[in-house]
């Protein structure tokens, strides 16, 4: 039996706003019920995916290579007619927002990102601003000051006049976050933005992430290939296969031994470690492949 | 697109002679259409990718070019067919104070347009997905953008025949002066790009008695120069 699943039973309420008390739980930044999707009709991509991250909380997003997890992310880009189902973000429904209006709820970070051209990072994080210019404007001062708090932020104040192309991956991250602050979006979707990083930045990268969640009461969705960064910091997890998540909650009760099995094909373990000093209890996991096992 | 017009001023020529204001009028129309042609085929499923535009550009114009090669081979091989081929290699002999009275408007209106989209266009450079997620149209934006370069090019083609090297060879010096953000390289290209043109053309007047076709001096000049920047910009950007 898979366990964690939230939402098998009773449909959810379309006015969760209006019918809410004042004081309840955290704000849904995105929320999405039965939402499906197929470029052609007979072979469906996404199916029946309900999910629902609120201010603060993190969502990693886990399957394996081709499972629809991109699919998910671009959703809210290009294909948003053509799904079925219904994605709330920020409390409007998706179908009835403007290109602009969404890129004023939801900033994306990119995996594969190609910068022709040298612009200097400062102006990058500027683009960050463009939601909220008029077609024909330019970020103007006060623009630049929120640009410039949004690289204090990720600690990359130096860099703001070197030239986009000539930092490290790592830094180009950072500076793709940064951008996704100046946004001033709820919901930040960052499509694996750790798959280029070496180990130290992709650990700075996801504590960053989590930053932004508790600091600055962002909502975040990041699409992952690595389990063990849903461990690091209390999160959600989802666990994604065939185009559908299988389960979806607390990190700690998705990320059992038996759903990463199933959502790997591969037998997986997950252990805890106390770290003698501190009596700190960390979880971690790791693929047993039947071939190697001793 | 100079494959187009220069199919419409070959007919225009044929038709009417080399001197006849209906070589520009129709080299301007050509051009437009064959920019319409290009972008009717590049666009799939309510968007246009930069790759298929390349290439329905690319068999636009030899379409054209064959056009072109059908009008010289037609023409008149001691009248029109010389008014053809100098009017390929482009020149400003033609260039009366009159031209600009349709010429200026027309360049002014699509380069300010430019420079008006200019801060969005930095953003079309990192890519389709990247400009959408920051709440941009960037069908509605590179309509813009094609409709405004193409009433430029039109009309300065129209007026002066097919110029090459000008439009590889400046933006791309004008990036090294001013860096790719477009809200200088716009008019720095602009400016560059003319003063470059009359530099040539004072130049090519004064060296030969006759006015030598531009293209020719130009391509002397701007191949060399193209090929240094090319070598220095893939070190730079790799």
């Amino acid at each position: 039996m898979l366990r964690g699943s939230r939402h098998g039973g009773a449909a959810p309420t379309n006015q969760y706003r209006a019918d809410s008390p004042p004081d309840s739980s955290p704000r849904p930044i995105i929320r999405a019920e039965h939402v499906a999707f197929a470029y052609t009709a007979d072979r469906p991509v996404l199916r029946d995916i309900n999910f629902e991250v609120s201010a603060g909380e993190v969502l990693m997003i886990l399957g394996s290579n081709g499972c629809g997890k991109s699919t998910l992310m671009r959703l809210l880009l290009n294909d948003r007619h053509s799904a079925s189902g219904r994605i709330t973000l920020d409390g409007s429904n998706l179908r009835e927002l403007s290109p602009a209006d969404i890129s004023r709820r939801v900033a994306m970070v990119f995996q594969d990102h190609n910068a022709p051209f040298p612009f200097d990072v400062i102006d990058v994080v500027a683009m960050g601003r463009t939601p909220y210019l008029s077609a024909f404007a330019t970020p103007r001062a006060r623009d630049m000051r929120i640009c410039e708090d949004a690289l204090d932020t990720v600690g990359m104040t130096h860099l703001a006049h070197t030239p986009y192309t000539q930092i490290s991956g790592g830094e180009r991250q950072m500076v793709l976050i940064a951008r996704a602050l100046a946004q001033q979006t709820p919901l930040i979707m960052m499509d694996e933005p750790t798959s280029h990083l070496d180990y130290r930045n992709a650990a700075v990268v996801i504590q960053t992430a989590n930053r932004l969640a508790t600091e600055q009461n962002k909502a975040v969705v990041m699409v992952t290939h690595l389990p063990d960064q849903a461990f690091y910091y209390p999160s959600k997890a989802a666990l994604m296969k065939g185009g559908t998540f299988f389960a979806v909650g607390p990190s700690r009760e998705v990320l059992t031994e038996e759903n990463l099995t199933h959502t790997y094909g591969m037998r997986i373990k997950v252990l805890t470690a106390r770290d003698g000093q501190t009596g700190q209890e960390h979880v971690m996991c790791k693929p047993v492949p039947e071939s190697v096992r001793p | 697109m100079a494959a187009a017009a220069s199919f419409g001023a070959a007919v225009g020529i044929i038709l009417h002679g080399a001197y006849s204001p209906s070589v520009q009028i129709l080299a301007f129309i050509c051009g437009i259409l064959g920019v319409g042609c290009a972008y009717f085929l590049a666009y799939t499923k309510g968007h246009i990718p930069n790759t298929m535009l390349i290439l329905a550009g690319v068999v636009t114009s030899s379409l054209f070019n064959a056009g072109v090669s059908v009008m010289k081979y037609l023409a008149d091989p001691y009248d029109d067919l010389p008014a053809i081929t100098f009017w390929l290699m482009g020149s400003l002999s033609g260039m009366r104070w009159s031209n600009l009275l349709f010429a200026a408007p027309v360049i002014l209106v699509a380069m300010a347009g430019l420079w008006f989209v200019s801060w969005r266009l930095n953003i079309l450079t990192m890519g389709d997905d990247e400009a959408r997620s920051l709440g941009i149209n960037t069908s509605r934006l590179k309509i813009a953008v094609i409709v405004c370069a193409t009433a430029l090019t039109a009309t300065a083609v129209s007026q002066c025949g097919a110029i090459g090297w000008i439009g590889l060879v400046i933006p791309h010096m004008a990036r090294m002066i001013v860096g790719p953000d477009h809200r200088k390289l716009i008019p720095t290209a602009a400016v560059l790009g003319a003063t470059f043109l009359l530099l040539i053309d004072n130049l090519t007047r004064t060296v030969s008695e006759t006015s030598l076709p531009l293209s020719i001096p130009i391509a002397f000049i701007g191949a060399p120069v193209f090929a240094v920047l090319l070598r220095r910009s893939t070190r730079q950007w790799n």
